[in-house]
């Protein structure tokens, strides 16, 4: 805007400033200057033009901060806020009208207040802790849970938990162990035992409502109590085996009967660290009452790099021979050649705009009159509204989305829990040591050799829940279906594959400046031999080759696990190299998703 | 909606002050509804700062754990979203303090992508901006600049956002014309 224009235009003989122009525009200028500049813009073409800019410019950065924000979402997808809410719900109040009563004492009631104040405190702290009701309790417990999580990217939490059953009370009681493994922030789990009891137990925590949250955990215990018709139940002080003040909530079931079903069940809380000890299970057996007693021997919580990957679950058929898929994307199943992939790829859009292609247990299928059902099981009701708000305007969509509370006990699925089955792996690093902390050691401080692994392999995992959501796309769009969109279907699936691109690079990019300042001087040179990929499909499988390399190479270094191949030398400087592979695959597909556009040569 | 959420607030705060039983679950879950309404523009303006989805998630969920403390407190809060905005703010400014900004997802990052990755799609005429073109916008505003238009773009008045950033009604008013003309001079190459 020109010199003259910023000129006082209050009698009108100039024009308004950009910064009135700005401020009418967003309804901040007084009523009076309001109509001026209306008045002025009714008449003259030069303003109504700088108006319109200002509209494009606002225009321009909405959608630029959108496209930013959408490529990086929130890691965890707010899954941990509804209990970090109980948490802080549950914390103690200060009172300030006992305050204000306290202040308007008396000087001499004051001292003997004060006096005596001490004298309980000092008594209470002697003696023993204050009992705490039922549901601070459990929320306590609950939040100890999210809290041993902070520090790590990915901690598990490995327990070796003593399993105790008596059949009745006149039987004698048999004995087993249990090995747990709970994900702490993605909140998977995975039990095994060798007891011949245990496939029973399972089943009863399935039909309880137990079996969702991990064994011997206050969120397993608060979800049957939360589902009971009635219940009586007190918290009563004790001592763990080892010696340390615990508390122990007890919650008979009042309104349940059939067999299989638990009538009452106590559960022990360290006080120390609100950790979860003991827990114990009176279930209606046909003709008896059934037993059973959980309590933990040890634990420790680990990385989850530092396991197998297979450890939550079996790796995808199709691909065997690559990590398991931490999450499963929404994929299509059925029958394609029966019905139009428009519906698909317009639900599979819907989707992939609220991030449900990385995280959830979301699937699209098609029934066999051609109808297509969204599937689906998710955390919250919100989450549940959000993913049927988004797939609202898609017509001839059947939706099947419920929440874990909606699930009856019976339908839970349990995809991740294998009884008897030996997991693939160790539950700690194979080579002891990661090799980073070795190589590292001296140049930097070992708190920040941690911090780097952690974010590493964080890093590594967010781009391969992307790289395998792309990896889906190119599963289920072959060259013959993707013949059959529409532009606009093409536009959407394009739009998706530049996506996943373009986080995977972003993702790999990070990664790369994390280790930047660890890598030889010298320039690092890759093999370029895939640089003339033709066509998406080849560019996607190709990137999902090198992210996956890059992963594997990041979890070696990181966390000791032992990658597929590996490389000599220095292995910072393999992990570079990788990351720049992979960050040039991601630009190539990113570019390759063009080709969507492109008319079928040849089928593939 | 949100109005709704609002005015929830507001009722569940005199519960509070009147000290009735079962105040806490209610402002759990009213808390729980404001959050669905609000967790995003949040996080945007966290994200816009601190770079890190990670961060930017924990920093946001903290926003709502204090409005929840706040409102059990009995504090009044008369405008939920400018609080909001304030106390993520806040929390923004001592993170980056503690943790400077990663150069990898800043400036780095989007200069890469720019040279890198350009987009010579034949659908991109259907966006307003190309990656490479949104990356240099962005790239063109300042901190300050930056923040009172992420305020803006999520609603915020002239002088909600002066709280927030704890500056002079005039001085947002000249910062955000200072950022549209660097946008209009970038659009105009």
């Amino acid at each position: 805007m020109d010199s003259g224009r910023l000129r006082d235009f209050l009698g009108g003989l100039g024009h308004p400033t950009g910064a009135d122009l700005l401020m009418y525009s967003d309804g901040e200028l007084s009523g009076r200057k309001t109509r001026q500049v209306r008045k002025h813009l009714r008449r003259c073409w030069q303003c109504r033009i700088e108006l319109e800019k200002i509209g494009d410019a606002i225009s321009d950065f909405i959608e630029s901060r959108n496209a930013e924000a959408s490529q990086f979402p929130p890691l965890l997808g707010w899954s941990r806020f509804g209990a970090l809410l109980r948490s802080a719900a549950a914390e103690q109040v200060e009172r300030r009208p006992l305050w204000n009563v306290w202040r308007r004492l008396p000087r001499p009631g004051f001292a003997i207040a004060s006096a005596a104040v001490v004298v309980a405190a000092l008594w209470l702290h002697l003696t023993s802790i204050a009992p705490v009701s039922a549901n601070a309790l459990l929320s306590q417990a609950e939040a100890a849970e999210i809290n041993a999580s902070r520090g790590m990217s990915d901690p598990v939490l490995y327990r070796r938990i003593e399993f105790r059953f008596r059949p009745s009370p006149q039987q004698t009681g048999q004995a087993g162990a249990i090995e747990s493994w709970t994900g702490l922030k993605l909140l998977r789990s995975h039990q095994r035992s060798s007891a011949a009891f245990w496939p029973e137990f399972e089943n009863v925590l399935r039909r309880n409502r137990m079996g969702r949250h991990p064994l011997l955990s206050a969120a397993a215990f608060a979800e049957w109590r939360k589902s009971l018709p009635g219940r009586r139940e007190n918290v009563s002080r004790g001592r763990w085996r080892d010696g340390r003040e615990a508390l122990t909530l007890r919650t008979i079931a009042d309104g349940v009967a059939g067999p299989g079903t638990i009538l009452e069940s106590t559960l022990m809380v360290r006080v120390e660290d609100w950790r979860t000890v003991r827990q114990s299970v009176r279930v209606q057996g046909e003709t008896d009452i059934r037993e059973y007693e959980l309590a933990e021997i040890s634990s420790m919580v680990t990385p989850m790099s530092s396991l197998d990957a297979s450890i939550f679950g079996t790796p995808t058929p199709e691909i065997s021979s690559r990590p398991a898929m931490p999450v499963s994307a929404p994929v299509l199943a059925g029958r394609p050649e029966n019905a139009s992939p428009e519906t698909e790829i317009q639900a599979l859009y819907a989707l992939h705009r609220v991030r449900a292609c990385l995280g959830e247990d979301v699937a699209i299928t098609r029934g066999s009159s051609g109808r297509v059902f969204v599937d689906g099981i998710v955390q919250s009701l919100p989450r549940k509204e959000e993913l049927l708000a988004a797939l609202s305007q898609i017509t001839a969509l059947e939706m099947r989305i419920r929440t874990f509370e909606e699930l009856r006990p019976v339908e839970v699925p349990e995809p991740h829990a294998s009884s008897g089955q030996a997991p693939a792996g160790n539950p700690v690093a194979e080579n002891g040591v990661p090799p980073i902390q070795k190589i590292l050691k001296g140049r930097i401080s070992g708190s920040r050799i941690t911090e780097l692994s952690n974010r590493a392999v964080s890093l590594s995992e967010s781009w391969m829940a992307e790289a395998w959501a792309l990896r889906k796309l190119e599963d289920g769009f072959t060259v013959q279906k993707v013949d059959k969109l529409s532009d606009s279907g093409r536009k959407m699936l394009a739009e998706m594959v530049r996506d996943h691109a373009a986080a995977i690079y972003a993702g790999v990019d990070a990664s790369q400046a994390e280790f930047q300042p660890y890598v030889a001087a010298e320039a690092i040179t890759i093999q370029e031999s895939n640089a003339d990929i033709p066509g998406w499909p080849a560019s996607v499988r190709h990137l999902f080759d090198v992210a996956t390399s890059a992963a594997d190479l990041t979890r070696a270094l990181c966390a000791g696990s032992s990658p597929p191949s590996q490389p000599a030398g220095d292995p910072i400087r393999s992990l570079a190299a990788a990351l720049i592979e992979a960050q040039a695959a991601a630009a190539r597909a990113r570019n390759a998703a063009d080709t969507i556009f492109q008319p079928v040569t040849a089928p593939r | 909606m949100q109005s709704e959420a609002v005015r929830e607030i507001k009722a569940c705060w005199g519960q509070v002050a009147c000290g009735r039983p079962g105040e806490s679950a209610e402002l759990e879950r009213t808390v729980g509804e404001v959050f669905v309404v609000l967790r995003d523009p949040i996080y945007r303006y966290v994200f816009s700062t601190v770079r890190n989805a990670g961060d930017a998630e924990d920093l946001t969920q903290e926003a709502f754990i204090r409005l929840l403390r706040d409102l059990r407190k009995g504090h009044a809060i008369e405008n939920v979203k400018a609080w909001l905005f304030r106390v993520a703010h806040n929390l923004v400014i001592d993170f980056s303090r503690r943790s400077p900004v990663p150069e990898s997802l800043d400036a780095a990052a989007n200069q890469r992508m720019t040279e890198e990755m350009p987009d010579p799609s034949p659908s991109a005429e259907e966006r307003a901006l190309d990656w490479a073109s949104r990356c240099r916008l962005l790239r063109t505003l300042a901190p300050q600049e930056r923040r009172c238009m992420e305020l803006r773009a999520e609603g915020l008045r002239y002088r909600e956002i002066a709280e927030i950033l704890g500056i002079k009604i005039p001085t947002v008013q000249t910062t955000l014309d200072r950022a549209i003309k660097k946008i209009v001079e970038q659009r105009n190459g």
